[in-house]
């Protein structure tokens, strides 16, 4: 099954391409990996992803593992020209919110620093805190239970290959304090590939520090991305958003 | 008897006419700018400088008007000019000079490169070589009326997790005379299950003194009804270094409780007379239109500690997230500010009713707690100033016109 999705990305090569895009997580990435890159200044954007519940949510208080879908509510701005910052709501769907159930949908906010800007030989480097409440909780006094909790680094490398345009990513995540799940977790790295005709279309191959995921997404009318992706190369997810430069 | 007729028309019309091109330059921006639906208007020409003051109550944001104008200039047959001088005004008060050399203008305005336009805050110079004059096009004893959504919300609570309440509200503007206007805000409940505001209410009604200085400082006073059922005075004051970049600012008022808003959530609201006194000091990066703004002391609900603010302003829209840490408690969260639709209002005669400018809104990541609580005593210069920063209304601007 792996061996034929990737031959399905390699095939896929000759058909598209764009750099900069929304992951999984609402940030800038691939699919559920973060890269170096970040949007133009004042960019924003908004969207909602669906995450199957097989990888893509959490555990919640006495629930079995994953067992409600997850729907991903966000608003990320591009605050100055290399800080990204991110609100998040994650949503188990199906599961109502009473006092009964004692839940309510976890939030997140994230911030994203772009160190090094991508030149001829050096790649881009951004430094992210996802779910930075949780990382950052004991200082300011806003605990916080972290599902989604993620701090890394990350360096992409764009080489433009004759018409193609392929787009590396790699990077490495640790963990600031014990949460519950860690969205990345040690080394992880991909690649999304497109044409330099058809802009900002990608088909992407990553590994998450947890699995392999394979991936593409389309932008329409350079405002509206679709993001379609297999988790774990065999649980759909993804989902839509809407970009505009403030 | 046809002939000495037809005579004494062409005599007549051609006087018409040159009386037509008699017109000066003066009266022909005038002219312009009461179409355009600018207020408080007077143009004068003073050694080869045409000095035009206005009022924008027209286009939502001030830039635009400013480009609009300069656009106008451009259409107009303006003759022995060397440079227009724009002095913008704010409820009659002259608050930004705003400088084009005539060849800017000349041919295609704003193809030319955005250094030639200059702006400051020194208004008192042009504002005497005005001299005593009438405005034409007065803002005063004019009602405008804009309607806008409001919404309070609470999150996250288990036992109830999302409470809101949703108002239609209905502003009431007028200006008195020159810094003096009267602001109300009346609330319309559309839905509510957040507190016990669910009749038609007064959120505010106040009277407000701006004043502009030369030495680049300005003061707001206020007085009456203010948000939070608070009633009482309240004075503003800032004080800019550097241009715009660098200010001082403080705020002092004293506050009882009022119910003539409704009733309030919190009965520590309702206690006796709440001085506030506030210290803050702030940074505007002019590249970014980026403002860090420290504010120490005592807040509405007497607790005492420090906020700290960061917010960009791009163009309409304003983004930015808060620390705070005072006696009662700590708190973050993010705050924005979107525009309504549309960009530019119906004229303004005696009334208007138009859509509001903005819809606040404001995400307290521990709710709303009585922490570094303020209450809001209507629009005034002190916080309104952004819109008249130099650097930045050139420079929107001229992002308004690439747009």
């Amino acid at each position: 099954m792996n061996k034929k999705l990737i031959l399905l990305v390699c095939a896929s090569i000759w058909v598209s391409a764009h750099t900069e895009a929304q992951a999984l997580s609402g940030t800038t990435g691939l699919f559920n990996i973060p890269s170096g890159r970040i949007e133009k200044d004042r960019t924003f954007l908004f969207g909602a992803n669906f995450m199957d519940r097989k990888y893509g949510a959490y555990k919640y208080s006495k629930d079995a593992d994953f067992e409600y879908d997850a729907l991903a509510t966000y608003a990320t701005l591009v605050f100055l020209p290399r800080i990204e910052v991110q609100f998040r709501y994650t949503h188990l769907l199906g599961r109502e919110i009473s006092p009964k159930e004692r839940y309510f949908p976890d939030r997140m906010a994230t911030i994203r620093i772009q160190a090094l800007r991508e030149s001829k030989y050096c790649p881009a480097l951004t430094v992210g805190l996802q779910d930075f409440a949780h990382a950052l909780g004991n200082n300011l006094g806003l605990s916080s239970p972290s599902y989604y909790s993620a701090n890394y680094v990350v360096a992409s490398k764009n080489l433009p290959i004759g018409r193609l345009i392929s787009d590396f990513s790699l990077g490495y995540a640790v963990s600031l304090r014990h949460a519950k799940h860690l969205n990345l977790d040690g080394v992880f790295g991909g690649l999304a590939v497109g044409w330099k005709r058809f802009p900002g279309t990608d088909i992407m191959l990553e590994y998450d520090s947890y699995r392999w995921n394979a991936a593409f997404r389309v932008l329409f009318f350079k405002r509206l991305q679709m993001l379609v992706g297999w988790y774990g190369m065999d649980a759909i997810s993804g989902g839509l958003s809407w970009r505009v430069k403030l | 008897m046809r002939i000495f007729l037809l005579i004494w028309l062409w005599m007549g019309t051609s006087w018409l006419l040159r009386g037509q091109n008699d017109l000066t330059t003066a009266t022909r921006v005038e002219g312009a700018l009461v179409k355009m639906g600018m207020q408080n208007i007077h143009v004068v020409e003073h050694d080869r400088r045409l000095l035009v003051t206005y009022e924008n109550l027209r286009y939502r944001f001030g830039p635009v008007g400013m480009g609009a104008v300069l656009k106008a200039m451009d259409t107009l047959p303006v003759s022995g000019v060397d440079t227009v001088t724009l002095l913008v005004r704010y409820r009659n008060l002259p608050v930004l000079a705003v400088h084009a050399p005539r060849w800017a203008l000349h041919g295609g305005f704003p193809k030319v490169a955005s250094s030639a336009i200059q702006a400051d805050w020194k208004v008192e110079k042009w504002e005497h070589l005005m001299g005593k004059h009438s405005i034409i096009n007065s803002s005063f004893f004019r009602l405008d009326i804009p309607i806008g959504p409001g919404l309070r919300y609470q999150l996250g609570n288990f036992d109830h997790p999302v409470r809101a309440a949703v108002d239609v509200q209905i502003g009431l503007d007028m200006t008195l005379g020159p810094g003096l206007s009267v602001q109300g805000l009346v609330a319309v409940p559309v839905y509510n299950n957040l507190d016990d505001k669910k009749n038609i209410h007064l959120e505010r009604f106040s009277v407000v003194y701006d004043r502009f200085f030369q030495d680049q400082s300005s003061i707001s006073l206020s007085g009456g009804f203010f948000t939070l059922n608070r009633v009482g005075v309240h004075a503003a004051g800032r004080k800019w270094f550097v241009d715009e970049r660098f200010s001082l600012r403080f705020d002092a008022g004293i506050t009882g409780f009022s119910n003539i808003g409704g009733p309030v959530r919190f009965k520590e609201q309702e206690r006796g007379w709440f001085p506030v006194y506030l210290l803050g000091a702030e940074y505007w990066w002019p590249r970014y239109s980026m403002c860090v703004r420290l504010t120490g002391g005592r807040f509405l609900y007497q607790d005492e500690g420090v906020t700290l603010d960061v917010f960009r302003q791009m163009r309409e829209f304003r983004m930015g997230f808060f620390v705070t840490r005072t006696t009662i408690e700590s708190n973050m969260g993010f705050n924005l500010s979107v525009p309504l639709l549309p960009r530019c209002y119906g004229k303004q005669y005696r009334v208007r009713i138009r859509t509001a400018d903005q819809f606040p809104f404001v995400y307290r990541f521990r709710g709303n707690g009585r922490d570094a609580r303020r209450y809001g005593v209507g629009t005034n210069l002190v916080d309104q100033v952004y819109g008249f920063y130099p650097n930045y209304s050139v420079q929107e601007m001229w992002e308004a016109l690439d747009h």
